[in-house]
Parts: structure tokens; C-alpha cells; sequence
């Protein structure tokens, strides 16, 4: 049988989402058809929508920003966000302090950020609603955090497989490793190009690593993504306290040319220690 | 089904396009910037799973023993590129990293690898065996960033 893919984009969590929907070849759907594709997409979207509006750290009217300045209690915000501070507390003890969602902010103040925490949150739960929709064979990718899955009465015929290429660091338009991705989630930490960087919270300081990225599969992308990010401040402690369900499938070195001779050092490069 | 061919077809333009653009543009920075003797070792290439689905459900039982590392060779497979060698490497019982090691030679003995060429080819090798990348995951990209990504480029051949 044929089938097509439909890609929808929607800019939101400060980055873009893309849904790619696998579906029988096109037949007519009526715009109040509940597996309308574009209806499906806008109801994945807006659950990032609402979690935008809850966690943004960048609009003053979020709820984090408001209950930060006082101006709502934590009773009163969303129930998300107690939902989202309880899985913060669990990942940081599930991962033994590797994660932590306790930050020090751009203006100096250590405080509750749960940004690195949200994206996965909030893209599995959308991956939840279009798991319910029949027929529906999904992959939904929020700024390089993935879920995969399908509805009911999904066609077997339609591929559920999907091949995530894994940017390279160093230059985004290029692919470092291809994984391939059945029904579950995928995520990639490391280096952002700009700036950003991860904290190991057992130093306060930008977590010295001998990689660039390290990717993580398993079946929640909440997980997936606090593992990634563990990983990456500690490869070694985050395999051994990972559930068996999540694996480290990538990793990208920080590049270095090394002579047989001895040990040369691109300018820029970070020394790895073992 | 022809549909879907050239819809592929393009797609795969698209990617070998950018890929091989890429490519020429780093085999001149690689060689401008390179003072290595031509005998220099790979670097550490980018490690990935071999092309079997990596199942995110799969829940193998695992111990978490704290034996130390050890590597794995796996057979070597033949691609345009030169032979492919999958390593993995289990630490505690379970596999923490997988390296897909690629070797494209001309004489066959020649191991004169360019460092931001291996990715490259790396990837091509890949794309070039079947279909091609549907996503890509990386650390996270801005909206601004995403317009330059090759993301946008994946999702603008489905759109």
C-alpha cells in the first residue's frame, strides 16, 4: 500500500516543534474529521503551547516567572507545574544529583528552573494525545527531543521505524550518526552552539566532557531527556544508575587528531580526562 | 508509488546535495588547516548503533555490576565508502556506547583519514544504503537556529 508523510512545524518553547504524521495515501477527510491530519497536529501543538504559557522562562506572564516574583502561588499556577516540580525532584534523586533543576539564573539568584526538564515533559505528553488518534503513525520532534509511537488501528504496512540523524555538534547541517527509532523517545544532550551550558551541579561549573553529545533512547522522553543530560556531566555513573529500558546509542566525541607519535590537540579543543 | 519514488528522490537530492556541499567545504578547511603527516589516525569518530531499529522499548535485563569495559569488533560490512566496522563497548553488563568506524581507502592499506571528513562520509554511507535521515536530534536548537537546520530542510520536502 502507499503512504505519505505530512510535516507540520509550529514555533513554540522558545524552539520548533516538527510533527511528521505517516498516513494511507491521501483520501478526502472533512475539516471536522478527528484524524484530520492538521486538526491532530494543532492538538499536539497546543499541549507545548500550554506548557510554554506554565514554564517560559522568557514571558513575564508564565506561571514559573509569576510565582517567582510572587505574584502567584504555587497552589493557584497550573497543576503542571506541580506535576513538573515533582518530576524534578524525582530526577535529580533517581540520577543521584547528576540532573538537577536547582540553577543558578542570568541574574546571579540560584533558584527552581525546570527548562531542562520541560521540552521532554511536555513533548510526551503531547505524544500521549497522538497516541490515541486511530490510524495515526507519529514522530514528533521538539528542538532534537523525539517521540515516536502510533494510534490505534494504526496500518502495520506503514513503517514505524524512523531514522534519526544526529547533528554534529560542531556544524548543525551535518550528521554525525544515524539511529534508528522504533516506538519510544530519543534525546540528545551536549554543547548548544551558543553559550549554553550544562551545569554539573556536583562542581556549580559547566560540566567538563569529553563529548560533544550524548544520546539517549528509552520509552518516556521526560527520561530520556534527564538521562541525556546526566550522561553528559557523567557517562560513566549515569550507565550504571540508568533503568535497563534507556541506553546510551550515540555519542559524539569532541574531535581531536591524534598522531601516532603522541597526542596533538586541535586549538580549542577540550583535554578529555577519563 | 511513483509518488513516493520522486518524492524520495528528492528528498535524497536534497540531503546529497547539502551533504556533498558540505563535504567539499570541509576537505578545503581540513587540508588548509591540517599540519599532520598524511598518516594521521582518524579521530575519535561519532559513535552509533549499527542500522538494526534501535527498539526504545526493548528492556533487555541487565546487571549492574561494576565489571570494567570491554570492546567489541563486529564483522565488517562493505559500503561505497570502504569497509564499516561496528565497535561496542559494555561496561556493567550493558552496552554504553557503540562506534561505527569507517574506513575509506583507496589503496586498501591507506588509513588517511580527513577528521571532519569521517562524519561526513559517515553519513553519507548511511543515507546512501536505503532511506534517508527523517529527523535530527542534537542539542537544542532556537526557532532561529531551526531555519538554518537541516531539519527545516527535511521538514520543507513534507510540508
Amino acid at each position: 500500500m502507499s503512504w505519505t508523510t505530512r510535516a507540520f512545524v509550529a514555533d513554540t518553547m522558545g524552539t520548533t516543534a516538527s510533527l511528521h504524521l505517516r498516513a494511507p495515501a491521501p483520501r478526502i477527510t472533512s475539516g471536522t474529521d478527528p484524524s484530520d491530519p492538521a486538526a491532530v497536529s494543532e492538538r499536539a501543538f497546543d499541549v507545548l503551547r500550554r506548557a510554554d504559557a506554565v514554564f517560559s522562562a522568557y514571558r513575564q506572564s508564565s506561571d514559573l516567572l509569576r510565582i517567582r516574583r510572587g505574584a502567584l502561588s504555587e497552589a493557584a499556577a497550573d497543576p503542571w507545574y506541580a506535576e513538573v516540580r515533582a518530576r524534578s525532584t524525582e530526577a535529580a534523586e533517581q540520577t543521584g544529583g547528576l540532573f538537577t533543576t536547582d540553577l543558578v539564573g542570568p541574574d546571579g539568584t540560584r533558584g527552581y528552573d525546570p527548562t531542562g526538564l520541560v521540552k521532554g515533559w511536555a513533548t510526551q505528553r503531547a505524544a500521549e494525545v497522538l497516541r490515541e488518534v486511530p490510524g495515526v503513525v507519529f514522530c514528533l520532534n521538539v528542538g532534537g527531543d523525539l517521540v515516536a509511537g502510533h494510534g490505534p488501528d494504526a496500518d502495520p504496512a506503514i513503517p514505524r521505524t524512523w531514522r534519526v540523524g544526529i547533528a554534529d555538534p560542531t556544524d548543525p547541517g551535518q550528521v554525525s550518526a544515524v539511529v534508528e527509532v522504533g516506538d519510544g523517545a530519543l534525546a540528545t544532550s551536549g554543547t548548544a552552539q551558543r553559550g549554553s551550558h550544562i551545569i554539573d551541579p556536583r562542581t556549580g561549573a559547566p560540566a567538563r566532557s569529553a563529548l560533544a553529545s550524548i544520546t539517549v533512547v528509552g520509552p518516556d522522553l521526560t527520561w530520556a531527556d534527564v538521562w541525556a543530560t546526566a550522561a553528559f556531566v557523567d557517562p560513566e555513573q549515569a550507565a550504571v544508575r540508568m533503568p535497563a529500558a534507556y541506553r546510551i546509542v550515540a555519542t559524539v566525541p569532541i574531535s581531536r587528531v591524534d598522531h601516532p607519535a603522541g597526542q596533538s590537540r586541535r586549538p580549542g579543543t577540550t583535554i578529555p580526562h577519563s | 508509488m511513483k509518488r513516493i519514488l520522486g518524492w524520495l528522490m528528492g528528498t535524497v537530492t536534497v540531503l546529497v546535495v547539502l551533504f556533498s556541499y558540505r563535504t567539499s567545504l570541509q576537505a578545503v578547511s581540513a587540508d588548509a588547516s591540517t599540519a599532520a603527516p598524511p598518516t594521521a589516525t582518524p579521530a575519535a569518530p561519532a559513535t552509533a548503533t549499527p542500522a538494526a531499529p534501535a527498539n526504545a522499548t526493548a528492556s533487555a535485563s541487565q546487571s549492574a555490576s561494576s565489571s570494567g569495559s570491554q570492546t567489541f569488533t563486529g564483522s565488517s560490512v562493505d559500503t561505497r565508502f570502504g569497509p564499516v566496522q561496528v565497535q561496542i563497548t559494555v561496561s556493567g553488563g550493558r552496552i554504553t556506547a557503540a562506534n561505527a568506524v569507517t574506513y575509506p581507502t583507496e589503496s586498501g592499506k591507506d588509513r588517511q583519514i580527513n577528521a571532519r571528513a569521517v562524519p561526513t562520509l559517515n553519513a553519507e554511507t548511511v543515507t546512501a544504503q536505503s532511506s534517508d535521515i527523517d529527523m535530527v536530534s542534537g542539542a537544542t536548537y532556537t526557532s532561529q537556529g531551526y531555519r538554518q537546520s537541516l531539519q527545516s530542510a527535511i521538514d520543507a520536502a513534507h510540508l
